[in-house]
């Protein structure tokens, strides 16, 4: 045997053994793959489920039947919103009607500092 | 000679001979040559287009591509494919979605045992019955029989462990409704193998089935609720036959509820009370009665053959053939048109469209789409009646909202147009984006409009529909109570009632109309079954619940919108009740 053929022969015998191992791990990650999709698949049809549940525990009428057996709220009045004018007593509220400032007075006039602190801990 | 010959002979044969055996030895390798050369060629050919091909879906592609784009190969599908989209509400909350169940089919040519097998379906099953499960069963001819759709994982369990030859479980879908009947005649419902058979389910069948993106419809759930709650309430408490009540936002025509009672139940479609599934919003065309003086002193005033201080005489009754056209609990003297308005005069609205005729009448309902079937994201439309021939009578009867009938949507959105500055927008199911809205068009004047706002909201401080008031909200609105049809004529006590509110004055941004179906009288109304005293506090009350959760920002009184009072020097007037007419056959 000559060197070149032996060249060739331990060659070809490298890229055999190359490919064999190459198509394994491709079949691996396939396995994976189809592994995690399923897995993928089978969630989504959970979240949808969960989803589809949340809905029908949302459904107004039992919430309101849930509200009027066990709390005493009611549905709210227009007589009880009030302007941010009334009650920060500024002069005017910014015309783009969102005042940064009155909104912090607001949050002062309501927050006391002991309770900022605490918030913020 | 010849020997002398012969050497030279013999040496140049030999050479020829030689020459030739060159020749075809250097042809031979010639061919060899070439020959490997075409076939080096080929395989070069062809492993560098293996090559290439290899380079391009390793290195070339895979810059492109990412692994989390990656197409879904065959054999995985989509998590939901072939599944219908969603239907959602205004904020997103689920209307409708679809469940993974499973269906139990059976093939009866493998099946050996048909009678174990149907006992013992049926044992599991409560709802099959095994003479049908039987028969089924033992149809040897056909390949394929379904046994029971859409059951439960547990059941699904329960069938496999059976484990029956030739009963088989197949993935399957079942269309559901978180919120059962509440959304009920705008949804529709799905037939077993989820093909929309009514309401929005048929009307978008092909858009649902196409793509699994979401559809957003106009309806919000809160909004439904309340109105759903009142309505049927108030059915209860009058004990009406049904009701149907719509809430639309003016501007957009987005209308955010509609509610049409009696309902039923799309997750159960075969299980309604016949009738329930009758959608009265869109199907139902009435005779809605006093709700047609807005259209009547709308036209007055846009034509001005009348003014705000014309004056009708309503002293008597208008006699016209076996007709004769008379006030409920008329004043009995000459009415200007807000009196005209606020008492719901049907001989001074009668008379004030004698004034413009019949051709005006017309033309001007038409403009208010009141002639024609409304456009609407919905199979379920019904067309008015509208009189053929168009007397004098019909247009004094139109005048006050008889002799023509038109759906609730109908009356809904021409008095939204009125309202909003006179810009009528066309209604609609679905959520609109503020970018691509369709363009309004005008049926009214801008003071025809504000006239109308401010002849409504007196309906509500001093007219008839004083019970629909909601401090803060400014709500403006009319009444109306119209016979039903009874045969030839018109029932003497069946009263189709009506209450159609907007607020707030100063900006109309909701309109909210509600009808009830023959409602009785009761003790706490006086025995009096009109729309001041069903209909218009049913409509307030729904006002009050739903204001505050939209945000509408309330008018405290004295800040604004009570302007017209003042400057018309305007006396309070009595509560008047509503309209009739009288058969006098």
């Amino acid at each position: 045997m000559r060197r070149p053929t032996l060249l060739f022969v331990a060659i070809t015998a490298g890229v055999g053994l190359g490919l064999f191992q190459l198509k394994y791990q491709v079949m691996n990650l396939e396995k994976d793959h189809n592994r995690i999709r399923k897995t993928i698949r089978e969630t989504n049809e959970s979240i949808h489920v969960l989803k589809a549940e949340w809905a029908y525990l949302n459904d107004p009428r039992r919430l309101q039947d849930l509200c009027e057996r066990h709390l005493t709220i009611s549905p709210i009045k227009g007589s009880q919103l009030v302007s941010l004018q009334e009650v920060t007593g500024a002069d005017s509220v910014g015309i783009a009607g969102y005042d940064r400032g009155a909104m912090d007075q607001l949050v002062e006039a309501l927050v006391s500092d002991a309770t900022l602190v605490a918030l913020n801990d | 000679m010849k020997h002398f010959m012969a050497e030279p002979l013999r040496v140049l044969s030999k050479h020829l001979g030689l020459w030739h055996q060159v020749m075809r030895d250097r042809n031979v390798l010639e061919t060899a040559k070439n020959r490997s050369l075409v076939a080096g060629a080929a395989f070069c050919v062809v492993f560098l287009l293996i090559f290439v091909r290899l380079a391009d879906v390793m290195v070339i592609r895979s810059l492109w591509i990412s692994p989390e784009s990656d197409t879904p190969r065959l054999g995985v599908a989509a998590a939901t494919a072939g599944a219908r989209a969603d239907i959602l509400d205004r904020n997103g909350e689920i209307l409708a979605t679809h469940l993974v169940t499973a269906s139990v089919y059976a093939n009866p040519k493998v099946i050996i045992n048909a009678e174990e097998a149907a006992a013992k379906l049926s044992g599991l099953i409560p709802e099959l019955d095994y003479k049908s499960v039987l028969r089924k069963l033992s149809s040897g001819r056909k390949g394929f029989v379904w046994v029971v759709r859409h059951i439960p994982p547990k059941l699904q369990q329960s069938i496999n462990q059976l484990g029956i030859p030739g009963i088989y479980l197949q993935r399957d879908e079942r269309r559901v409704y978180p919120y059962g009947a509440l959304v009920s005649h705008v949804l529709g419902y799905c037939g077993i193998d989820n093909n929309g058979l009514a309401g929005i389910e048929k009307y978008f069948d092909g858009r649902l089935t196409g793509t699994q993106d979401p559809m957003m419809l106009s309806i919000d759930m809160r909004v439904q609720h309340i109105v759903h709650d009142e309505l049927s309430k108030a059915v209860h408490e009058f004990e009406a036959e049904g009701g149907s009540a719509m809430v639309m936002e003016i501007k957009t025509g987005e209308i955010l509820s509609m509610v049409s009672l009696p309902d039923y139940d799309p997750n159960l479609p075969n299980q309604n009370q016949i009738g329930a599934n009758f959608n009265r919003n869109t199907l139902g065309t009435y005779e809605s009665g006093s709700i047609f003086k807005i259209f009547n002193t709308a036209i007055a005033l846009e034509t001005g053959t009348a003014s705000l201080k014309s004056l009708y005489d309503a002293t008597l009754p208008i006699r016209v053939g076996r007709f004769q056209i008379t006030d409920f609990k008329g004043k009995k003297r000459v009415l200007d048109v807000r009196e005209v308005f606020i008492h719901s005069s049907n001989i001074g609205s009668a008379k004030m469209a004698l004034q413009f005729g019949g051709a005006v009448q017309k033309q001007y309902l038409d403009r208010f789409g009141l002639l024609k079937a409304p456009t609407l994201e919905l199979p379920e439309i019904g067309s008015p009646l509208v009189p053929k021939i168009w007397r004098p009578v019909t247009t004094m009867t139109v005048a006050y909202g008889y002799g023509i009938t038109a759906s609730p949507l109908q009356s809904m959105v021409a008095v939204a147009g009125i309202v909003n500055d006179g810009w009528l927008r066309p209604a609609t199911l679905l959520k609109r984006d503020p970018a691509s809205m369709p363009e309004p068009i005008r049926i009214v004047s801008s003071q025809t409009s504000r006239t109308l706002r401010d002849l409504m909201r007196m309906v509500v401080t001093e007219g008839t529909a004083k019970t629909a008031n909601v401090p803060g909200y400014e709500v403006m609105g009319k009444t109306g109570s119209a016979h039903k049809m009874a045969g030839r004529g018109y029932a003497d006590k069946a009263k189709l009632t009506s209450f159609i509110g907007v607020f707030p004055k100063s900006d109309p941004q909701y309109i909210v109309l509600l009808f009830l179906d023959n409602p009785k009288p009761t003790i706490k109304t006086h025995g009096y079954a009109t729309g001041g005293w069903n209909a218009a506090p049913t409509g307030g009350r729904i006002i009050a619940r739903m204001a505050p959760l939209l945000g509408v920002v309330p008018v405290m009184d004295g800040e604004a919108g009570e302007t017209m009072a003042p400057q018309m020097n305007l006396t309070p007037v009595n509560h008047v009740q509503e309209d009739d007419i009288h058969d006098t056959e």
